[in-house]
């Protein structure tokens, strides 16, 4: 299917470099064939193009085209990587017979569908009154120090973006945050500096 | 003053097979079970208190074969965090709970709308589901449940922004009437209840309507599970009996040095020391999903009160101006005050302006910000002006 789309492509395969997918693109050139990272934009973009196709169809299939499978399908496309591209939602649309705008004004209702880039892992510091009142300030300095990014920001490599949210629900045990869908919770900086520890060794 | 001192009731938690209390309700008329509700005077553990026999049977007297129940999981009320422990402890029983509804109104489909914070708990959660749906199939009962998730949006707690956002929109609250019961999910006559309210029923099934109203006053029946936070040595989850006064509360949770609760989350209202006697936990008094904040004298209310609505601002969903507005102007104005731009006369009009959200907002949130804003405002002015 490739091949026909794309000139002189005998394979197309996804690899993972450093956690985030990049595409290798063997061409064949003269009698031998060789691998190279495509440079052209255009060539990439229709690639990422066909790619978003694929995920999107499945994450339909699996949902199903009626309106009310909408905000599944979304959340299907975001726990991969974290954000919802404009690819995403152009691809949802044409798939499930919406208007584009339609599917933007959805996500963008709900702050878990983000709409801007995100890192692998997103941490969400509660900013509510009881986090705030158990030391919130000094957890969130301390991410940034660890990781060396402000809030809203995404770490140059891809891997960890910090933003704040609302009452996740563990006042009892302030202050709190989720990185991803894992909360963590009676931090101090001392504590929240060994989660990101592990977060970075292993993952 | 009230009678009731802080007791500890034990109805939630209590381990439970889902299947003896079932076979015994399939034995009854649906008619008969919602009359027991009605008796139990069970009223709603989300925070807006309605009788839950009532919205029962308003719901099987409507007419269609497509009736559902929603199971309102979506807790995000600051301060409140009960349903995410019964939930992790209990799901049979909201299960359990979602059936006897079912039974009572004719429904063959249930939904369990889930913030996605609590997105961890999916798995514990469909393993459950799967035996649930094994035991409804062995004994004969058409009902399934399926989960739904929500995705960071406070408004979707509202029962209407909430059917919305199944239905795969914007999560912005309908115009009421019509109500659920009459068009609800899909536009279909639908029972929407609480994690806790659904536990209950269970519990009224299989003890009775009268072992439940014993418990609690006239106006307020039974108990309810209570999240406390803030300025106390026990904070937790606690199911109490409903009823008790502020003041009871305090001499048990409190520090020592409570200056302040916030009853009912950042929708709430603010309870300043000297009223602790006379006010009473419950609907008589004030009501709450059970979200119980306490503050100390080292807490500056205006610090609070402009978390509060940075919160509403943030979480509003914009759709009418009395609330999309009211909020914003609401936080710059205090904003205005502490800083000397504005006088603090300002504040007046600000609790005018206030006061008309309460009545002019399309929902439950834009007419709850007063309720924050007025009881702090008029009980601690001067930490809000200087």
């Amino acid at each position: 299917m490739f091949a026909k789309t794309l000139p002189a492509v005998t394979e197309i395969t996804i690899k993972k470099l450093y956690s985030f997918p990049v595409i290798v693109i063997q061409f064949t050139k003269g009698k031998s064939d060789s691998i190279t990272f495509v440079k052209s934009f255009n060539v990439l973009k229709k690639t990422a193009m066909i790619i978003n196709e694929e995920l999107v169809k499945e994450a339909v299939k699996k949902h199903g085209s009626s309106r009310a499978a909408l905000i599944p399908v979304l959340q299907e496309l975001v726990a991969g990587k974290n954000y919802l591209s404009d690819l995403d939602m152009v691809e949802v649309a044409r798939e499930m017979n919406l208007s584009a705008a339609d599917v933007y004004g959805t996500a963008t209702f709900y702050s878990f569908l983000d709409t801007r880039p995100r890192g692998k892992y997103v941490i969400r510091v509660c900013k509510t009154i009881s986090c705030s009142m158990k030391g919130k300030n000094s957890i969130l300095a301390t991410i940034e120090e660890t990781l060396k990014i402000k809030l809203g920001e995404t770490t140059a490599d891809r891997k960890f973006s910090l933003l704040e949210t609302n009452c996740i629900g563990w006042c009892h045990k302030a202050p709190a945050i989720l990185i991803n869908d894992e909360p963590y919770t009676e931090l101090t900086p001392q504590k929240v500096t060994e989660v990101l520890r592990e977060y970075i060794k292993n993952k | 003053m009230s009678k009731i001192p802080v007791q500890r009731v034990d109805l939630i938690f209590e381990k439970i097979t889902c299947k003896e209390i079932f076979e015994k309700v399939l034995q009854s008329k649906p008619e008969e079970i919602i009359q027991s509700v009605i008796d139990s005077g069970l009223k709603g553990r989300g925070g807006a208190g309605f009788p839950t026999g009532l919205k029962w049977q308003f719901a099987a007297r409507e007419k269609g074969d497509d009736k559902y129940i929603v199971c309102n999981a979506d807790e995000g009320e600051p301060g409140t965090f009960k349903d995410r422990e019964i939930l992790d402890e209990v799901p049979e029983k909201v299960f359990c709970g979602m059936a006897i509804a079912s039974l009572a109104i004719g429904a063959k489909i249930g939904y369990i709308y889930l913030r996605g914070e609590y997105k961890f708990l999916v798995p514990k959660l469909e393993s459950k589901l799967a035996d649930f749906h094994q035991l409804m199939k062995d004994l004969g009962h058409d009902f399934r449940i399926e989960l739904r998730l929500g995705s960071g949006a406070y408004i979707c707690g509202e029962e209407s922004a909430l059917f919305e956002s199944i239905e795969g929109r914007r999560g912005e609250p309908r115009n009421k009437p019509p109500y659920p019961t009459k068009s609800g999910l899909f536009h279909k006559p639908t029972c929407i209840n609480n994690v806790e309210t659904l536990v209950y029923a269970v519990m009224i099934q299989k003890y009775g309507a009268m072992h439940f109203r014993e418990l609690g006053t006239k106006d307020s029946r039974g108990s309810k599970v209570f999240s406390v936070s803030g300025d106390t040595p026990t904070a937790g989850i606690y199911e109490l009996e409903l009823g008790m006064s502020v003041r009871e509360f305090v001499d048990v949770f409190g520090d020592g040095d409570t200056k302040a609760v916030q009853v009912g989350g950042a929708a709430g209202f603010c309870v300043p020391r000297k009223r602790f006697d006379e006010t009473i936990i419950g609907f008589e008094g004030v009501p709450t999903g059970g979200s119980m904040k306490l503050f100390n004298s080292s807490r500056s209310m205006y610090n609070v009160l402009h978390n509060y609505l940075d919160f509403f601002a943030e979480e509003s969903c914009g759709q009418c101006t009395p609330c999309r507005v009211g909020c914003q102007q609401l936080l710059k104005g205090i904003e205005a005050v502490k800083k000397g731009e504005k006088s603090h006369k300002y504040l007046d009009e600000l609790v005018k302006l206030a006061a008309t959200m309460k009545i002019a907002a399309k929902c439950g949130l834009g007419q709850s910000v007063g309720n924050a804003f007025s009881s702090i405002v008029e009980n601690f002015k001067e930490e809000i002006i200087y």
